[in-house]
């Protein structure tokens, strides 16, 4: 573990120096310890780093510091399991809403129902939230299916699009522009004042996608 | 409930608090005011409680008519401004009526002019704040026919701030670094002449500023997993751009970061314009940390 000055009242904290499911998990519990503590203004964490803000009227480095090595010792005693959630997220496959489902078929040498087959297979961490709210990168994707991002992004993805970028794969909370490639898209709401915390995906859940018809699609209030 | 007719709303209009605090870690920024010094002075001659939602408007372009009667005032940079056709002062209080028609010019210095009444504007929180986020859609910057709504305030106290504190908005600054997160990385030569070089701000947004690279400052190639951004946090760009990340900054990034500008600077750089120019200083954290606690400590 790693301190780092972020700024005057920031600190970064490194665990790992690659992205790294156990170092992300072990990261993951210091977190939760972390959202729970008074004297921490904000919590950010990402793949293999936690950013904590102060107040500085109110705490220093020092303060934060100690009380970051004793909450790292209590994180020994958690159990991940207890404090991941699963999510499970249907998703209407299809070239109707998955624009390059041909093209991640045809870079990896596999029929359409094979690479829908893969990606629905296994489940997948939630590693970061970033570059939009409620984008999750989530890994990791198996080799077989992994596509890189498009040469230039599209203008506009629709939301709820389910896309891939290397051995990454995430669900585009809003329209936006992006260059991941879209296989499927839900018919869930990724942002919502009726979710605890507006974002339905948070760091350190373990997400399922769970393969769906148009029919079930629609029915579940997605459009096309 | 009385309230204020937005007659021209301006380029970019929003209400701001200091922001949203306890949602980056799903992606959502502290956004708020971008010049917390001019904000935090609007609130003081109001004698408003810290963190009360003000208008902050940028470049100006900006006309209301009221519908009320309460105590006002606009800090920030410099404009003409004018209550019924009569020219009024910045930093100071002034009373408006029904039917009063207020109007703010174009900016001739700085970016943002800050615009409060007494008690603030009434309007909704979004996830513990009332700042407007732009990038997130976040509320919405103000349109034409838009009601600004406050309570009704009759009582008077002219207040102004004297005129050796009223900041001045000059075009070339110092901004006050401390090193931090992947400073190390650099090399010892990247690190002095970046000190040394005065840079140009190539553009700007509510997100940060971005300043024209200067040849042959930054050489080596950097690789880090992204990670999360403080605020005032310097990203050294593949091309050697540096970017400073101000209150709609995005939660984590992938270029490695020198340091950070200390944050009472990030303040005064929100007033910078595309061309003027900057210094980055070096300066000890001790220093830093003393130097934005006497500020913090002033207002809140």
């Amino acid at each position: 573990m790693k301190f780092s000055i972020a700024s005057v009242d920031s600190i970064l904290i490194t665990f790992c120096s690659e992205i790294n499911i156990n170092c992300a998990k072990e990261l993951y519990k210091l977190y939760t310890l972390l959202k729970k503590e008074p004297l921490i203004k904000e919590v950010v964490i990402s793949y293999s780093s936690i950013l904590i803000r102060f107040d500085i009227l109110k705490s220093d480095f020092k303060e934060v510091k100690k009380r970051v090595l004793e909450l790292y010792k209590e994180t020994k005693e958690l159990s991940f399991k207890k404090k991941s959630k699963v999510i499970k997220i249907p998703v209407y496959y299809s070239i109707e809403v998955g624009a390059d489902l041909k093209r991640v078929a045809k870079l990896n040498s596999l029929s359409i129902e094979e690479v829908i087959a893969i990606h629905s297979n296994k489940s997948y961490y939630v590693y970061a939230i970033g570059f939009l709210p409620g984008f999750a990168y989530m890994g990791e994707v198996d080799r077989k299916i992994a596509t890189p991002r498009l040469d230039s992004p599209r203008k506009e993805v629709i939301k709820g699009s389910v896309a891939i970028a290397n051995t990454q794969t995430s669900i585009y909370p809003k329209n936006s522009a992006g260059g991941w490639n879209i296989i499927g898209r839900t018919p869930l709401e990724l942002l919502s004042f009726n979710y605890d915390r507006y974002s339905l995906l948070e760091v350190g859940d373990m997400v399922e996608f769970i393969p769906i018809t148009k029919k079930e699609f629609l029915k579940l209030g997605g459009k096309i | 409930m009385s309230y204020f007719l937005v007659k021209r709303a301006g380029i970019l209009s929003t209400i701001q608090d200091i922001g949203r605090f306890g949602y980056k870690d799903i992606g959502i920024t502290q956004s708020g005011a971008m010049d917390e010094l001019a904000y935090n002075w609007c609130n003081k001659l109001l004698q408003n409680l810290h963190n009360t939602p003000l208008l902050e408007i940028a470049y100006g372009d900006f006309e209301i008519e009221s519908f009320g009667n309460t105590t006002f005032a606009f800090c920030g940079g410099e404009v003409d401004i004018f209550l019924n056709n009569q020219k009024i002062n910045l930093w100071q209080t002034y009373s408006i009526n029904r039917g009063d028609i207020l109007r703010v010019k174009f900016l001739k210095r700085g970016v943002r002019v800050y615009f409060g009444v007494s008690g603030g504007f009434i309007d909704k929180k979004v996830l513990g704040s009332y700042s407007v986020s732009i990038k997130e859609e976040i509320k919405r910057a103000l349109k034409k026919e838009d009601k600004l709504f406050f309570k009704e305030n009759k009582t008077f106290l002219k207040r102004f701030l004297k005129r050796e504190l009223i900041p001045k908005y000059p075009n070339f600054l110092e901004l006050r670094v401390v090193l931090g997160y992947e400073s190390e990385l650099f090399l010892k030569k990247e690190i002095e002449s970046f000190f040394n070089e005065v840079y140009e701000i190539k553009s700007h947004s509510r997100m940060g500023y971005i300043f024209r690279a200067n040849e042959g400052v930054f050489s080596s190639k950097i690789e880090i997993i992204s990670n999360p951004i403080a605020f005032g946090a310097i990203q050294i760009t593949k091309s050697g751009e540096p970017i400073v990340l101000l209150k709609e900054h995005q939660t984590i990034g992938g270029y490695p970061k020198i340091g950070s500008v200390i944050d009472i600077d990030c303040f005064r750089l929100s007033q910078l314009k595309e061309g003027d120019r900057v210094k980055f200083r070096l300066i000890e954290l001790k220093e830093a940390i003393a130097l934005s606690k006497k500020f913090h400590s002033f207002f809140v």
